[in-house]
């Protein structure tokens, strides 16, 4: 216990310290080894958990939806999502943050990663709302908090992780996702208005004829082609998910082609900014499967279930104290990191209280969302910064508070009613 | 010559050795999405040919696993000489410069010590996996063949890692990342 607790601490300081987290971890977990277990088992683990960890088919799925996710974007999909929102949502006090949301939810459909999907909105609603007068404070959070929807939408590069890690179905935690991730944006759009109410933010488009707003619904059918050939394949029972994400990259490929987008160097940029984020995330892959195997080696999950059984807590109480936890790591370091680096010592105790994976998986991600947009370390916050010239850091984080309250609320009606992650799941899976 | 030309020319002459480096981190990035590519192409020639003529292709799982730890371990050097892997930098970038550049030193080698241990160890189990005659389980390919990107990748990634330790001296930037 005092093991695991000393190594915690460490990977925090090193990660303090510049040390990328993959590094932190692996280091940390190679030295708590040693002092568990000695030098024999550590070039053990060394020699095959790397190894193991990345050398699974299934995690084909996490390059193949960040590919897919990559020209969704570069293929001019997010352009005409966002006109279509901005069509319907544009003549509304706000109207431009409210189609930015909107457009991130639908382009969350098609992409699985929260930074992708700010970066892309960002290129498309920054610009538009900074014409319009809307203030850096406003504009740059609704994409922030709209990106974050990206990982709660199915497809979800962070449900595959967590599912992969613990064993759950993928196919479930997409479903589980979907409620949370339609609320969240109705909620964040609720904070647009409430941003709004005291404090009108640029101007205001005028109202468009319905036969204008349903042309621009048109110029979506090749993100609801691509979401209905990618979910509906997988809850068709015609793909698994591997499958659904081969079937969606190449989709998104040819879509990108079809648009007179596809030349040699877009191609070339966007598969090596695939493969560049796959590398980052399978380099924390490694990292976590040294660290867990240390966490494990200590025994902790053994000790923190017994002592809760012990103290007979409320399961309700350890999840707020977990909540808690998740907030403040949120603050400190990035989801992927963030869920790899305790998922090992946090699933077992899940598992002992008798919670329902699947609903704990949503809860992890709502959780793992806020850890997004909340500084210092809010990595969409970061991707904004570096997409979008001349944005003050503070000046976004200012904005960000109604989005992180409405990730509040959806926190506590997810603890209210489970039903929300758990329903949909049971009609789809039984 | 005064102290900052001579300090340019330094720099210059850095990149110029460097160049090579990082276009071969480049190429075996580039040969990573290629592999990606491959097992897309594979699992779209499954789905299509099960669903149209009933006919799978055998051993897609030992093909996609293939493409999977080609395609992320051959882009990891790439990632290391751009600097690209998450870390967190808002309590460091408050330092003093002289500090910041000797706290980067410090991270290349805690980068570099577990790239190494990677490297060692990951070579003895590829090696002992190697005399068992350990093979992949449908197409029975030499695991050597799943081995080797992963060898590969963190071999290149280990001066790939280094290279702020390359780049320090006169004329460097102490707010670059390295590759960058």
């Amino acid at each position: 216990m005092t093991e695991a607790a000393a190594g915690f601490a460490a990977v925090l300081l090193l990660i303090a310290l510049r040390v990328p987290v993959a590094v932190a971890m692996g280091l940390v977990g190679a030295a708590g080894l040693w002092w568990v277990w000695g030098p024999a088992s550590l070039a053990f683990v060394l020699g095959k958990a790397p190894f193991d960890a990345i050398a699974t088919p299934s995690l084909a799925v996490v390059p193949l939806f960040v590919m897919m996710g990559v020209f969704a974007g570069r293929g001019g999909l997010s352009r005409a999502l966002y006109e279509a929102a901005r069509a319907f949502l544009g003549h509304r006090r706000g109207g431009l943050a409210l189609a930015t949301v909107g457009a991130s939810a639908l382009f969350g459909a098609i992409c699985g990663s929260s930074l992708a999907t700010a970066a892309t909105i960002g290129k498309v609603a920054m610009p538009e709302m900074r014409r319009a007068g809307y203030p850096d404070r406003l504009a740059a959070a609704s994409v922030a908090a709209g990106g974050t929807l990206g990982v709660m939408i199915p497809p979800s590069v962070l449900f595959v992780v967590y599912g992969l890690m613990t064993e759950q179905s993928i196919g479930k935690l997409f479903a589980a996702g979907l409620l949370p991730g339609l609320l969240g944006m109705l909620l964040y759009m609720g904070a647009v208005r409430l941003s709004t109410r005291a404090q009108p933010a640029g101007a205001v488009a005028p109202r468009l004829p319905w036969r204008a707003r349903l042309a621009t619904l048109a110029r979506i059918w090749q993100t609801v082609l691509l979401l209905l050939l990618v979910l509906g394949g997988m809850y068709a029972g015609l793909f698994t998910p591997s499958e659904a994400a081969a079937v969606g990259a190449a989709g998104a490929l040819l879509l990108t082609w079809l648009n007179g987008q596809l030349s040699l160097p877009v191609l070339r940029d966007g598969l090596l900014e695939t493969v560049l984020t796959t590398a980052m995330i399978f380099a924390i892959l490694i990292g976590a499967s040294i660290f867990n195997a240390f966490v494990d080696a200590t025994g902790l999950a053994r000790v923190v279930i017994d002592r809760v059984a012990a103290l007979g807590a409320d399961p309700l109480l350890i999840l707020l104290a977990l909540a808690l936890l998740y907030l403040i790591l949120g603050c400190l370091m990035d989801s992927l990191s963030m869920i790899l680096l305790t998922i090992g010592a946090v699933f077992p105790v899940i598992k002992g209280l008798g919670i329902d994976p699947i609903w704990f998986g949503v809860f992890l991600v709502t959780l793992a969302e806020i850890g997004l947009i909340t500084p210092p370390v809010g990595m969409n916050l970061f991707v904004l910064q570096s997409t979008v010239p001349g944005l003050d850091l503070g000046t976004v984080s200012r904005g960000i508070l109604p989005f992180v309250l409405a990730d509040g609320v959806r926190l506590a009606l997810l603890l209210a009613v489970p039903g929300l992650a758990t329903w949909l799941p049971g009609v789809l899976f039984g | 010559m005064t102290a900052g030309e001579a300090g340019a020319a330094l720099a210059a002459r850095r990149a110029r050795i460097l160049r090579p480096f990082l276009s071969l981190c480049e190429a075996s990035a580039l040969s990573g999405a290629l592999a990606l590519f491959f097992g897309m192409a594979v699992v779209l020639a499954d789905v299509l040919t099960r669903r149209i003529v009933a006919w799978p292709i055998v051993g897609v799982n030992d093909l996609v696993q293939l493409a999977v730890v080609a395609s992320a371990c051959l882009a990891l050097p790439l990632a290391f000489a751009r600097g690209g892997h998450v870390a967190v930098a808002f309590l460091t970038d408050r330092l003093p410069p002289a500090f910041r550049s000797w706290l980067l030193f410090a991270v290349a080698l805690a980068e570099a010590a577990l790239l190494l241990l990677l490297l060692v160890h990951g070579w003895r189990q590829f090696e002992s996996r190697l005399a068992m005659g350990d093979v992949s389980s449908t197409l029975g390919l030499p695991v050597a063949l799943y081995w080797a990107p992963y060898l590969f990748g963190i071999g290149l990634s280990l001066p790939a890692a280094l290279l702020p330790l390359l780049q320090a001296g006169p004329g460097a930037d102490t707010n670059a990342e390295p590759g960058r």
